[in-house]
C-alpha cells in the first residue's frame, strides 16, 4: 500500500470505513457530479476537477474570468454535499482577522469581563475565497496558514477548522492593476489550479435557457461531510503500482530545469520546477480519478489526466518564457508526452 | 487442509492468468521471430548469390543449402525467442498495454508479491482477475502476420534470383576482353564431360578417378575467371590423374608380354589381339570375354588355356606381379576346374552320383574363380583404359589453355610419361605386330615406337596421333621405318614440321631419288580398331587449337567446331 503524507488530516490517516466501498464512493462522486451539472452548465472537467480535489482532500485555486461561474459553481457544491458554507470576497482592505475571526470584550453574567472568540468565515466546510490576490499578502498569509494547518491562531488560543475543510480560491487573470499575486510558496499549498474556460457555444444557448427562466434549479443533497470524510480516506487507499508511481516521479522530476533528462523546452523557460508537494498532488489526484473512473488503481492515463492541474502552478517561468508567450501548461505538456512509461 | 488468503489466492490465479497470456504471446513472438530470421537468413543468401554472383560461380551454388540456410535461422532465432522467459511483473505490463487494462494487473501482481489484504487491495485484486478473464486474446494479442518481415523475405529472395540469373556485366567484359576465361570454362566442361562419361559402378578405381574429375573440373570451372588459377588447377588435377596411373606402364608392358602367349590358343586369341591393338578398352572386353567363355570350357579346354594362361603368367612375371597373379589364379582355377571336370565324369562312370554332384560343383566353383580372376584383369584394363583418356584429354585442355594464355608449352615432362605408355604399348606389340602390320598396310611398326619424345597429344598439326596405345594403327601418321626410306629422326624432330612438302630426314636427297612423304601419304589400310571415345577428346581439341592457331579459316570454324562439339555429345 502507498501511503503518500500529503495533506494528511490531523491525526494520521484512519482506516477506511467498513462500509465505504468502492460502489459507493463511485455512486457519492457520481452523484455529486450529477447534481452540479444541473446547475453549472458546461465546465465538466472543472467539475471533475473540483470534485476531484474535494476528495483528495485538497484546495483548489481556480482562475477565469468573471462571470464563469466559479462562485456559482463553489457553492452549488456546498449545497450538494450539505456541507457549511462561506464566502469571502477579497479585496485590498480585508484584514486577517476578518477572514479567521477575532476575539471580542464580552460581559460575562457574573459582571465581568472577557474575551471571546468570534469565528471568522474560515471557519465553515466550504470557503470560497473570491478573487484572492485581491487582498494584501498579510491576509492571504492567514488564509494560506489556515488552508495548510487547518487550524487558526488567535491571541494565544488555537482554534481547529471543521473538517471537511475546502478552500477553493478564485483569482482573476485579467485586472492585475491593484492586485497582489499570489506567492509561489503560496501557490503550492493549492493541491490543483483549475481553469475555467469560456462557455462553449452551445452551453451558452443552455445557460441562457436555464437561468433566465422563472425556475432555477436547484441542486439536491447527495452527500454529508461525514459521508465525504470518508470517501476521502477511502480514496487515499487506491493502491498504485511502482511503475506509475516512477512515471509520476519522472514527470515531477522533469519539470525541475536542473535535472539532466528535463525537456529543453524546461531547461529553457522554467525558473523553478515542481516541489514534491507537486509530486504528491499529482499522485492523490490521480488514485482520486481512478476510482471516479470506475478503477481501484492508478493508471498511467490517471497521472497524464491530472498532470496539468496539479503542476501548472508549481512551475515558475522565467523571462524568456513571458518574452516568448510560452505558459506553464505548454510545458507540462510536453513533459508528459516526452516522459518514458518505463 | 490449508485454506489461502483471499490475497493469496487472487494472486495464484492472477499468476496463472498471466501465464497462460504468456504462453500465447510466447508462441506469437515465435512465429514474429520466425519470420525475422528467414528474413535475415534470405540477406545471408543474397550475399552469397551476389559473392559467387560477382565470380560467375552461381550455377555452382547448391541451392537446397539456399533454401536451408534461411530456414535454418528462423528456426533458430524462433526457437531462441520461444526459450526466452518474460518476467511476470513484464507480462504483467504487456498485458496492461496490450488489453487496455490501465495497470490493473501490474498493480494487482504487487499487491500479492506484497501479501496485501486491505479491502480495497482485495477488490483491486479481483478487479485485475475479472479483468484478465474477460481479455479476449486474439483481439488483444492478434495474430499479426508480420507482413514486413515477410514481404522483406520476398523481396530478397526476387532480388537473390535476378542477380542469381542475370549476367555479370563485368565478367562478360573481362570475357571478351580475356577470350581464355571462355577457353577454361570450356576445358572444364570438357573434364566434366569426360567425368560423367564415365561409369562409376565399374570398379573403385573408376569411381575414385570419376570423382576426381568431377571435383576438378568443377574447381577449374570455379577458377575460370582467372585463368592462370584454372590453369594450375588444370596442371594440378593432371598431376594427380598420372599418379593415380603409374601403374598403368607396367600393365602395358605386361599385356604386351603376355600376347604371344596368348596367341598360341584360339580362345585366348581373342585376347591376344586385343593387347596386340594397344586399346586397353578392347584389352578390358576381351579378357571378359574371356572370363564367360572359360566357365563353358571342357575339361580338356580349360587344361590347355590353363597351360597358355600359366605361360603367359610366366611372361608376366617379369614385368608386372598383378597381371601375373591375376593369370596364375586363373590358370591354377582352370586347373582345378579341369581336375574337378575329369573326376566328376569317373565319378558318373562308376556311378557314384553323390560324388559327382560334388565333383561338379567344384568345377563350377573353380570355374568361377577362374572367370573373376580375369574379370579383374579386365578391371584393370578398363580402368587404365579410363585413366589414359582422362591424361590425353587434361593435357589437351592444359595446351589449349596455355596457348590461349599465350605461354610456350613445354609439354616434353608432361607429355613424357602419356608417350611412354604409348610406345611401350607400341613396342609390345612388336614381336608379332610388325608381319601384321607390314601386311595390312604396309607400314612400318618400328617407326611408330618413336623417341620418347613423341607428342602423343595435340602437338601434331593435323596429325592423327596414337592416343595411349591406339599407336600405328590405321590411320595417323607413320614416322617411317627402315622400308620407307626415313632416316629414323626422332618424333620431337618431326613436330616441328608443319608443311607437308618438306622432307623428313637428315641426309641430302639427290633429284634422282624419290621419297615418301609421310604426311601426304595415304593412310594405312588396317581398320581403326581404336574406340572412338578414346581419341576423341584428342580429335575434339583441334578444332580448338585451329581455331586458336588460325590454320582454319574464320568462315570454318564454326562449322569444325559444331562437328566435334557433335561427337563429344555423342
Amino acid at each position: 500500500m502507498t501511503v503518500l503524507p500529503a495533506n494528511v488530516p490531523p491525526g494520521g490517516t484512519p482506516a477506511p470505513p467498513s462500509g465505504t466501498t468502492p460502489y459507493r464512493f463511485i455512486e457519492t462522486a457520481r452523484a455529486i457530479e450529477t447534481e452540479v451539472g444541473q446547475v453549472i452548465i458546461g465546465q465538466s472537467e472543472v467539475v471533475r476537477g473540483v470534485l476531484t480535489c474535494l476528495l483528495a482532500g485538497g484546495h483548489a485555486l481556480l482562475e477565469g474570468i468573471p462571470g464563469l461561474g466559479k462562485t456559482l459553481l463553489v457553492r452549488t457544491i456546498g449545497e450538494a454535499l450539505d456541507l457549511t458554507f462561506s464566502r469571502v470576497q477579497f479585496t485590498p482592505d480585508l484584514m486577517p482577522a476578518d477572514i479567521t475571526g477575532t476575539s471580542i470584550l464580552r460581559d460575562t453574567s457574573d459582571g465581568g469581563r472577557s474575551l471571546e472568540f468570534q469565528p471568522g468565515p474560515l471557519f465553515a466546510h466550504l470557503v470560497l475565497a473570491d478573487e484572492v490576490n485581491r487582498a494584501t499578502p498579510k491576509t492571504q498569509s492567514a488564509l494560506l496558514e489556515a488552508m495548510q494547518e487547518r487550524r487558526v491562531t488567535s491571541g494565544r488560543a488555537t482554534h481547529t477548522l471543521p473538517e471537511p475543510f475546502f478552500v477553493l480560491a478564485t483569482q482573476n487573470p485579467i485586472e492585475m492593476e491593484g492586485t497582489y499575486p499570489l506567492p509561489e510558496a503560496q501557490l503550492d499549498r493549492f493541491l490543483f489550479k483549475l481553469t475555467v474556460p469560456y462557455p462553449s457555444e452551445d452551453d451558452l444557448l443552455r445557460i441562457a435557457q436555464v437561468t433566465t427562466g422563472a425556475n432555477m434549479p436547484h441542486p439536491n443533497r447527495v452527500a454529508s461531510g461525514a459521508a465525504l470524510l470518508e470517501l476521502m480516506h477511502f480514496a487515499r487507499d487506491v493502491p498504485v503500482a511502482e511503475p506509475v508511481l516512477r512515471f509520476a516521479v519522472r514527470i515531477v522530476r522533469r519539470t525541475n530545469p536542473e535535472t539532466p533528462d528535463a525537456p529543453a523546452e524546461i531547461k529553457r523557460f522554467a525558473r523553478y520546477g515542481s516541489s514534491p508537494r507537486g509530486l504528491q498532488s499529482l499522485v492523490l489526484g490521480a488514485k482520486v480519478r481512478g476510482l471516479l473512473e470506475g478503477r481501484y488503481n492508478v493508471a498511467f492515463e490517471d497521472i497524464r489526466a491530472v498532470a496539468l492541474a496539479a503542476l501548472r502552478h508549481r512551475i515558475i517561468l522565467g523571462f524568456e518564457a513571458d518574452a516568448e508567450g510560452v505558459t506553464t501548461d505548454k510545458l507540462i505538456h510536453d513533459v508528459v508526452a516526452t516522459t518514458p512509461e518505463e | 487442509m490449508t485454506m489461502l488468503s483471499p490475497a493469496a489466492t487472487y494472486h495464484a490465479e492472477l499468476r496463472e492468468q498471466l501465464g497462460s497470456v504468456g504462453r500465447a504471446l510466447s508462441v506469437q513472438r515465435g512465429l514474429l521471430w520466425l519470420a525475422r530470421g528467414l528474413a535475415a537468413g534470405t540477406f545471408v543468401v543474397l550475399g552469397v548469390v551476389v559473392w559467387a554472383w560477382t565470380r560467375d560461380a552461381v550455377k555452382t551454388l547448391p541451392i537446397p543449402l539456399l533454401v536451408v540456410v534461411p530456414v535454418s535461422i528462423g528456426l533458430l532465432t524462433a526457437l531462441v525467442s520461444l526459450s526466452v522467459r518474460r518476467k511476470m511483473n513484464e507480462l504483467a505490463r504487456h498485458i496492461d498495454r496490450a488489453a487496455r487494462l490501465q495497470e490493473r494487473s501490474t498493480t494487482a501482481l504487487e499487491l500479492g508479491a506484497r501479501g496485501e489484504d486491505f479491502p480495497l487491495a482485495i477488490a483491486q485484486m479481483r478487479d485485475a482477475v475479472e479483468h484478465l478473464k474477460r481479455v479476449d486474446l486474439l483481439e488483444a494479442f492478434p495474430l499479426k502476420v508480420p507482413r514486413n518481415e515477410l514481404l522483406t523475405t520476398f523481396f530478397v529472395v526476387v532480388i537473390a534470383a535476378i542477380v542469381g540469373i542475370s549476367p555479370n556485366p563485368w565478367l562478360l567484359r573481362a570475357r571478351a576482353s580475356n577470350p581464355s576465361i571462355t577457353i577454361a570454362r570450356e576445358q572444364a566442361q570438357r573434364v566434366q564431360r569426360l567425368a560423367d562419361s564415365i561409369q562409376p559402378n565399374d570398379s573403385a578405381e573408376l569411381d575414385a578417378l570419376r570423382q576426381l574429375l568431377s571435383k576438378g573440373a568443377k574447381t577449374v570451372d570455379a577458377r575460370s575467371n582467372e585463368p592462370d588459377a584454372a590453369l594450375n588447377a588444370l596442371q594440378d588435377l593432371e598431376q594427380q590423374v598420372q599418379q593415380m596411373g603409374a601403374g598403368d606402364d607396367q600393365l602395358a608392358a605386361a599385356l604386351a608380354a603376355i600376347a604371344s602367349a596368348l596367341a598360341a590358343d584360339p580362345t585366348t586369341q581373342g585376347l591376344a589381339d586385343a593387347i596386340n591393338t594397344g586399346d586397353m578398352r578392347q584389352i578390358s572386353q576381351a579378357a571378359r570375354d574371356l572370363a564367360q567363355a572359360s566357365r563353358s570350357l571342357s575339361g580338356q579346354e580349360q587344361q590347355r588355356i590353363a597351360r597358355v594362361l600359366r605361360d603367359a603368367a610366366g611372361r608376366a612375371g617379369r614385368v608386372s606381379q598383378s597381371v601375373a597373379g591375376n593369370l596364375s589364379d586363373a590358370a591354377s582355377a582352370l586347373q582345378s576346374a579341369a581336375a574337378a571336370n575329369a573326376a566328376d565324369a569317373s565319378d558318373v562312370a562308376q556311378g557314384d552320383q553323390g560324388r559327382a554332384g560334388q565333383q561338379g560343383a567344384a568345377s563350377s566353383q573353380a570355374a568361377q574363380a577362374a572367370s573373376d580372376a580375369l574379370n579383374q584383369l579386365g578391371d584393370s584394363a578398363s580402368a587404365a583404359d579410363a585413366r589414359q583418356r582422362a591424361a590425353s584429354q587434361l593435357e589437351s585442355s592444359r595446351n589449349a589453355l596455355e596457348r590461349a594464355l599465350g605461354r610456350t608449352q613445354s609439354r616434353s615432362g608432361n607429355s613424357s610419361s602419356s608417350s611412354g605408355r604409348s610406345s611401350s604399348g607400341s613396342q609390345s606389340s612388336s614381336p608379332s605386330q610388325s608381319t601384321d602390320q607390314s601386311r595390312a598396310g604396309g607400314q612400318g611398326q618400328a617407326g611408330d615406337q618413336g623417341g620418347d619424345g613423341m607428342d602423343g597429344n595435340g602437338g601434331m598439326p593435323g596429325g592423327d596421333q596414337g592416343n595411349g596405345g591406339d599407336t600405328g594403327q590405321g590411320g595417323g601418321y607413320s614416322t617411317g621405318g627402315p622400308s620407307q626410306n626415313h632416316t629414323g629422326a626422332s618424333v620431337s624432330e618431326l613436330d616441328a614440321i608443319t608443311r607437308p612438302e618438306q622432307v623428313p630426314g637428315g641426309g641430302a636427297v639427290a633429284p634422282d631419288q624419290s621419297s615418301i612423304n609421310p604426311y601426304t601419304s595415304d593412310a594405312g589400310s588396317g581398320n581403326t580398331r581404336t574406340a572412338a571415345e578414346s581419341v576423341s577428346p584428342v580429335y575434339s581439341s583441334q578444332p580448338t587449337q585451329g581455331n586458336d592457331s588460325g590454320s582454319i579459316p574464320i568462315g570454318l570454324r564454326d562449322l569444325v567446331k559444331d562437328y566435334f562439339s557433335s561427337l563429344d555429345q555423342k
